[in-house]
């Protein structure tokens, strides 16, 4: 790895039930001095496809920790056939008790987009190690977003009533976990959201997009209006829309505006520094390569 | 502008909006399907932003509209489009026409032409970003071949030009290698020759593995390919499972086109595919910032941000749709660069009514201009001119600019 040059090394930690989750810690490129962050994608995302968020962010002199979830896409344990928010949590503070230990850092900022977000509301109103925390579209009504998303509002049913499967992007989905996750853990109402960015007294910054089909303002605003533990912080994208990775050129001006709010004053010299195109495209191409391999490494261990 | 609600203490801020354009192309789902209406509200609008905006940033441009007469504020509906004044292609010949600093230039792309000298054309980054998003607009038209599912996790790509490291400046060869980011790629091609071998035992491999393949290339590289399996008892079977990409130039090195119905039955006999309409072919050149694929009828559709309409050689009058001309373009998609040109290929602007129900125009590229017999005199004094004003206005200000 060259001066200036963000490298990636591949990590696994253990989560509280045992099983294990991969992450991908990125650094370099910058003066050291920058916040440690752990980072999650959006749900059915990969972290190979939050790379140039996290190549923003360690080439401004943040150490960054990304992982994919358990029972999730990617390549921790688990398929997201059984996903929940409970085991996202768990995830999540494993990568945090991974981060802290290995930087020996006293706190970690979080930065998750969408139903990870939800995620990181949670774990930050829980855990004191949470310095900060940045959403991108951060969910904070999980039923109207699941409800605008899935078509059904399958909070309302009886268990015994639900489908097997029900179909996001390609992956199905079986809502029972989801349901029995939402009855014992309240993940899934704004109210539950507003609790926990009460018991928060870290800063919270959400992006929200103003075009956004499954996160409606108004129940942004409430939440972050309600939610008052500590300072709160709501940036607006005008005509954004929820997939931010849809339309890089956007995306660009967001992953400036959110590496000014994590690393803030220790961005070196106190000017974002913008990786290039052909480097976000060639880390884009290398990791989805290098996530490849791993998984055809997995298959061939599970096949011995 | 950030403000603070005094009873909740939230600190309010907005970022700067998605300029209309990036909506349109990256935002809005089945965007060749958008009601007539719409299109002809949308296109002036964007176009005559983005004929401001090259006014005020490229001197050459500027200055050509200021000798026409020409004020962008004049486009007033669609009927105003043909009026945009246009660079002949040639203009790129002479050194880059820029609308942005050297500074934002990703690369200056270069034409592969085999004669005379080559385009160069400085991109900056939004500019590459709206070129790979007009191709992911128009990914919905290979959907039925790239199956359910993301193309990522589905489909492989094999190259048969170089990888991006070895692409270089080539604009043909780069656009190939942008098709990487969207589904895992194989290249085959080097600076000398084509892998065929290789690229056919991939082939196979993919196939075997319950993916999809999709063969990127030329026409004449897919062509040897074919020949190469066909030759070696390395055919394959791929039914539903294979589709071919061409794009580029079909002239052979002989000088003759390639003949499209020949290449049709090569390939079908050479990866045992079902369909015609598994065969696509895309048009796009280094003076143009949006890629034409065809959809299944294997008609290649405008975007809806584009404007396209054929001249007559003789005297660039505009010719009514289903007219054979000079093709010319106005593309709103290109910040680094006017991207308003008349082009040297010779084809037709069909009117909407795709049987596939795409609601925008299709465009058919019958073949490039021979130059001597068809320029007429217009088209000449038109290049020379313009040529002229910007070797005029180098002169006076030869300071380097567009490098990249």
């Amino acid at each position: 790895m060259s001066a200036g040059q963000a490298g990636t090394e591949r990590l696994w930690t253990t989560a509280a039930d045992g099983r294990r989750v991969a992450v991908w810690r990125t650094s370099g490129g910058g003066a050291p001095g920058g916040p440690v962050v752990v980072l999650a994608a959006g749900f059915a995302r990969r972290m190979r496809h939050v790379g140039a968020v996290a190549l923003y962010l360690a080439r401004n002199s943040a150490v960054v920790y990304r992982y994919d979830p358990l029972d999730h896409v990617g390549l921790s344990d688990g398929e997201i056939r059984d996903y929940t928010f409970t085991s996202s949590l768990s995830s999540m503070r494993a990568v945090v008790d991974l981060a802290v230990e290995r930087e020996r850092a006293a706190a970690v900022t979080l930065v998750a987009a969408s139903l990870a977000g939800r995620v990181a509301y949670r774990l930050a109103g829980l855990d004191p190690r949470v310095a900060a925390v940045a959403t991108l579209v951060g969910v904070v009504d999980v039923r109207r977003t699941l409800v605008a998303v899935l078509g059904a509002d399958y909070t309302t049913y009886e268990l015994a009533e639900l489908p097997a499967d029900v179909a996001f992007e390609q992956y199905r989905i079986d809502p029972r976990p989801l349901w029995l996750d939402h009855r014992d853990h309240g993940w899934t109402s704004i109210e539950g959201t507003i609790d926990d960015l009460r018991r928060t007294s870290a800063p919270v910054t959400n992006f929200w997009a103003a075009d956004d089909d499954w996160v409606r303002p108004e129940d942004v605003e409430r939440a972050f209006e309600e939610g008052t533990g500590g300072p709160r912080r709501l940036l607006e994208l005008p005509f954004g829309q929820h997939d931010l990775s849809g339309n890089p050129v956007a995306a660009r001006v967001v992953m400036r505006a959110l590496t000014e709010v994590v690393v803030g004053d220790a961005v070196p010299g106190g000017q974002v520094a913008d990786p290039s195109f052909e480097e976000i495209v060639e880390l884009a191409v290398s990791e989805r390569r290098a996530e490849s391999a791993q998984l055809a490494e997995d298959l061939e261990g599970t096949r011995r | 502008m950030t403000r603070t609600d005094v009873a909740s203490g939230v600190v309010r801020s907005s970022l700067p909006g998605v300029p209309e354009i990036d909506r349109l192309v990256f935002q809005t789902p089945d965007c060749f399907r958008l009601p007539r209406e719409q299109i002809s509200q949308l296109r002036p609008r964007l176009i005559r932003e983005a004929v401001r905006f090259h006014r005020d940033s490229c001197p050459e441009y500027g200055s050509f509209l200021g000798q026409l007469g020409f004020d962008p504020d004049d486009i007033a509906d669609e009927r105003d489009l043909d009026r945009v004044p246009q660079f002949p292609a040639s203009v790129y010949k002479r050194r880059p026409v820029t609308s942005t600093p050297p500074a934002e230039v990703v690369q200056t792309f270069h034409s592969s032409g085999t004669s005379g000298r080559l385009s160069s054309v400085p991109r900056d980054e939004a500019t590459l970003q709206r070129l790979l998003g007009s191709i992911r607009a128009g990914l919905e038209m290979l959907e039925p071949l790239t199956g359910e599912g993301d193309p990522e996790d589905n489909v492989v790509l094999l190259n048969l030009g170089p990888p991006r490291s070895a692409a270089g400046s080539l604009w043909f060869s780069y656009v190939m290698t942008l098709v990487e980011i969207l589904a895992p790629t194989h290249h085959y091609g080097t600076a000398a020759t084509v892998r065929y071998a290789e690229a056919a035992d991939d082939l196979a491999g993919v196939l075997a593995a319950g993916k999809r393949a999709g063969v990127i290339g030329s026409p004449l590289a897919v062509r040897r390919l074919a020949e190469y399996c066909l030759a070696n008892n390395r055919t394959v079977a791929g039914g539903d499972a294979v589709f071919v990409m061409t794009g580029g130039g079909w002239k052979q090195p002989t000088g003759e086109e390639l003949s499209r119905i020949e290449l049709d039955t090569l390939l079908m006999k050479a990866f045992g595919v079902h369909d015609a309409s598994q065969l696509r072919d895309a048009f796009n050149q280094v003076e143009m910032n949006s890629v034409l694929l065809e959809c299944e009828q294997r008609r290649k559709h405008l975007p809806p941000w584009l404007y396209a309409v054929t001249r007559d050689p003789r005297d660039l009058a505009p010719l009514p749709r289903g007219a054979a001309g000079l093709l010319s373009f106005v593309d709103p998609t290109a910040g680094s660069f006017p991207c308003f040109v008349l082009s040297d290929d010779i084809g037709v602007v069909h009117e909407p009514g795709c049987p596939c129900g795409r609601t925008t125009e299709t465009v058919e590229i019958t073949r490039r201009v021979r130059r001597s017999q068809e320029l007429g005199c217009a088209l000449q004094t038109e290049r020379l001119q313009a040529e002229r004003q910007l070797a005029d206005l180098l002169e006076a200000d030869p300071g380097p600019r567009g490098s990249g």
